[in-house]
């Protein structure tokens, strides 16, 4: 018995030895970092901007892939299946949490969860705004909402894809106001503000980042914001709060690793976050793509996005349920 | 228009300085490299050194960007020549005539007539920027999706073109290009097409694993064929520079090559690779001999080289005066700007005149560059053809794996690839066109999606189709490119028999 139970010590400690010696060492070669969104979009540049810094805080490179498909469920399921060893990552955000709640409520059982994430941390935190061509006829949101009201069906609102981070805020807008627009999904931000921009739909909710140089631009034009308060930049523009409305939405941006990574690694990385995003070079860059660093440490993050998971899951619940009828 | 020279000078003053004029080198260098590595395209040269250009002032982050962009359709011809794979995608159509042209032992005079008119298309495309990029920026935003689709429908007309056999034969392959199109998750509802539970199938059916199993792995299957038959080529130094018939064949595929690559490129999507066949299929319509093409016309080289290198050109005015970028490629350059604080938009040419006419005037130094660099390469690629195939084809075939599995590093491409490879030999063997299933597999998701798309913001009325003049006219000149390919046969029957007055 005592010796079946120190064969089995020695069996665990050669598994773990390796692992504890790995901890101390990592990274011993580079580190992938998943993004499961198409090149070119906003945690496009978040995660490349990070990655690129990385580097000089771990000593080893970390290299961005574009594991892209299926709206990024292909990434996001590769990320959590990958080995826990800290040398994939993957860029968290909040479409991650839409695809996990359509296939529970499609009848499915998810192919990856939360859980199967640990959280390392947030860079940023950003709500969209409503948007419409710079000579559209609305020129307030009242003024909007009012004629989509007098014309249900008639107008539609272009997306970068089906329940991509700008199709949720319009979804959340048409749950609160019982508006009716159609949907017309793009593949990826870009040809969504295309037809925007040609008029060929009337309206959009797109990031502020990129929003900005085509609003200075007069391209287009800003009336309302889906944030809490009045953001940097749009200090101008009215949030639906204010207009009386209760419609809210705000997509983050993070990295995670797949569940099982060891605990020093875990420690590392996290540090690895709050030294990134207070690097000057990282707020920098981040700023000048007009948006804003919102550091929050692992366990903040972890608790916003379950709070988005319920607040997502009853807005798709309530769509879903509409799609039946 | 003066402002353009003045802009042009300036841009000039600025590409020179030895530091960008060093940062265009290391683009373009790099853009060859991974145009003829097969598989490996523009993209992922631009996304390998992004980082890299953090530490950089914005301009030459640009220049060094555009060059890898640019350099990568130089080089992308190479291997579609040499070996029948493409080595990005828009090289595609390149195969079909390069190819026989290599194994008729002119391999040199394509490859040197496919850098030669990819520095001619080149240089008109980076001339039309600097002179039409301002008109022409609003023109890209009428493009949205009803008129998406009637330039997919053109498109699709084109491709029968491009078949050298029976009619029949290109049709089968269209349909079989079509149907693998419509695998994978829909983009217009989430449901998941054809998978049939396998979690792969969710991207669909990729063009480039399919395009280089096709071509490829189904050369070399096919080579097992005839080992004995088949001798090394062993090219002569003084047959390396095309012939003088050959230059003067050339001279107008790539003119109008470049014309219509340029405009092409303005466009949304796979406008390289729609560039590229659509110029095979007008040379084809246009020449005496059509008959000749598919089997080593250097027209077929001439004009697509030429067209996917002026459709780079066209593809940088959305980009830099509207911010809209136009495929991944440019997508990736955005972040770059971004990241620098440059915002590419109507508003770019006022706030950052350094960037916009230094990153054009670095064009034209970075396709004299890639000529210089191509030339002399010519002849070291054509020496690779002395090497036995028995050597080669298992170096191909690892070339072709990493390559695949380097885009999107997922396994299940690799075995698209090789399924792809079988199938591609089979179909060979029975004489079907490989081009037109390709082709229609890159078409088909797009004109379904613009077609879907329309419907959905006209509430299902078909008269979105008509709504623009842009779109009645497309829609006519598709119209009458069917009827007249129906008509001709049924003409050229009934001439005869009219009896002369």
């Amino acid at each position: 018995m005592v010796r079946r139970i120190l064969f089995i010590l020695v069996l665990c400690m050669l598994v773990v030895t390796p692992t504890l010696i790995r901890a101390q060492e990592y990274p011993a070669r580079s580190i992938t970092l998943i993004n499961p969104l198409p090149p070119g979009g906003t945690l496009d540049l978040q995660g490349r901007a990070f990655a690129g810094l990385a580097e000089k805080y771990l000593g080893k490179p970390m290299v961005v892939v574009n594991k892209i498909g299926a709206a990024g469920a292909v990434g996001s399921l590769t990320a959590a299946q990958a080995k826990p060893d800290g040398y994939t990552l993957c860029l968290g955000w909040s479409a991650q949490t839409a695809l996990i709640i359509n296939e529970i409520l499609e009848g499915r059982k998810p192919s990856f969860a939360i859980e199967d994430y640990i959280v390392l941390g947030r860079f940023t935190d950003s709500s969209p705004v409503f948007l419409v061509p710079y000579n559209s006829p609305w020129k307030t949101m009242k003024e909007a909402l009012d004629d989509i009201k007098a014309h249900p069906g008639t107008y539609s609102f272009s997306s970068g894809g089906i329940q991509s981070i700008s199709h949720l805020p319009m979804e959340a807008l048409i749950a609160e106001t019982g508006i009716k627009l159609r949907h017309v999904p793009f593949q990826g931000g870009g040809p969504a503000f295309t037809a925007l921009i040609g008029g060929h739909v009337q309206c959009s909710s797109q990031y502020p980042g990129t929003s900005l140089p085509k609003i200075k631009a007069k391209q287009l034009r800003v009336l309302a914001a889906f944030s809490e308060k009045r953001m940097v930049n749009y200090e101008d523009v009215p949030t639906f709060k204010e207009l009386g409305l209760n419609v809210f939405h705000s997509s983050w941006v993070g990295l995670v690793a797949p569940k099982g990574t060891p605990a020093p690694i875990v420690e590392k990385l996290r540090k690895l976050v709050k030294q990134v995003t207070s690097d000057p070079a990282f707020v920098d860059m981040i700023e000048k793509a007009g948006d804003e660093v919102d550091y929050a440490d692992a366990d903040t993050t972890r608790k916003a996005w379950s709070r988005e998971y319920d607040r997502l899951y009853k807005l798709l619940e309530r769509q879903a349920k509409e799609k039946k009828q | 228009m003066i402002d353009a020279f003045v802009g042009m000078g300036q841009g000039f003053l600025i590409a020179i300085t030895p530091q960008n004029f060093y940062y265009c080198f290391i683009g373009c260098l790099f853009g060859t490299v991974v145009g003829v590595l097969p598989g490996v395209g523009p993209l992922a040269g631009i996304s390998l050194l992004l980082p890299a250009t953090f530490g950089m002032d914005p301009v030459s982050a640009l220049i060094m960007l555009c060059g890898i962009y640019y350099g990568a359709m130089y080089g992308g011809s190479t291997t579609s020549i040499l070996m029948n794979i493409p080595g990005e995608a828009a090289s595609v159509i390149t195969c079909i005539d390069g190819y026989q042209m290599a194994r008729k032992g002119r391999a040199g005079a394509a490859l040197f007539i496919s850098a030669w008119g990819s520095f001619i298309g080149g240089n008109l495309s980076v001339l039309g920027i600097a002179l039409l990029a301002p008109a022409l920026a609003g023109f890209a935003v009428k493009f949205g999706p009803a008129e998406m689709f009637a330039i997919m429908v053109m498109a699709m007309l084109l491709v029968g073109y491009v078949g050298s056999g029976s009619v029949l034969k290109t049709m089968c392959m269209v349909v079989l290009g079509l149907f693998l199109g419509t695998i994978g998750m829909d983009t217009m509802t989430g449901y998941l097409r054809m998978t049939y539970g396998i979690k792969e199938l969710a991207d669909g059916i990729g063009f480039i694993p399919v395009a280089m199993g096709l071509f490829g792995i189904g050369e070399i299957l096919s080579s097992t064929q005839d080992t004995l038959v088949r001798d090394v080529l062993k090219p002569k130094l003084r047959e390396l520079l095309p012939n003088r018939q050959e230059l003067k064949r050339s001279w107008g595929p790539i003119g109008r090559g470049s014309v219509l690559g340029f405009f092409l490129g303005l466009l949304p999507g796979a406008a390289h690779i729609i560039a590229g066949f659509a110029s095979y299929a007008l040379e084809k319509k246009l020449s005496k001999h059509p008959e000749e093409f598919g089997h080593g016309r250097i027209e077929g080289v001439a004009g697509p080289e030429t067209a996917n290198n002026a459709a780079t050109g066209g593809a940088m005015i959305p980009f830099l005066s509207l911010g809209i970028p136009s495929g991944p490629a440019t997508a990736v350059m955005m972040v770059a700007l971004l990241i620098h604080g440059i915002k590419p938009g109507p508003l770019l040419i006022q706030e950052n005149p350094e960037v916009f006419w230094g990153v054009i005037a670095s064009m034209y130094i970075g396709n004299v560059m890639l000529l210089i660099l191509n030339l002399p390469l010519v002849g070291i690629f054509v020496n690779l053809l002395r090497i036995p195939f028995r050597l080669l084809f298992p170096i191909i075939l690892t070339i072709c794996l990493i390559g695949v599995y380097s885009v999107n590093s997922s396994p299940a491409e690799l075995w698209i690839m090789l399924i792809s490879g079988g199938v591609g030999f089979v179909l060979k063997r029975f004489q079907y066109d490989l081009a037109p299933l390709i082709l229609a597999l890159i078409i088909g998701p797009m004109m379904e999606l613009a077609f879907r798309q329309s419907l959905m913001m006209s509430g299902g009325d078909f008269k979105v189709f008509v709504a623009s003049p842009i779109s009645i006219v497309l829609i006519s000149v598709s119209v009458l490119l069917a009827l007249g390919s129906v008509a001709r046969p049924l003409l050229a029957n009934r001439s005869p028999k009219t009896p002369l007055n």
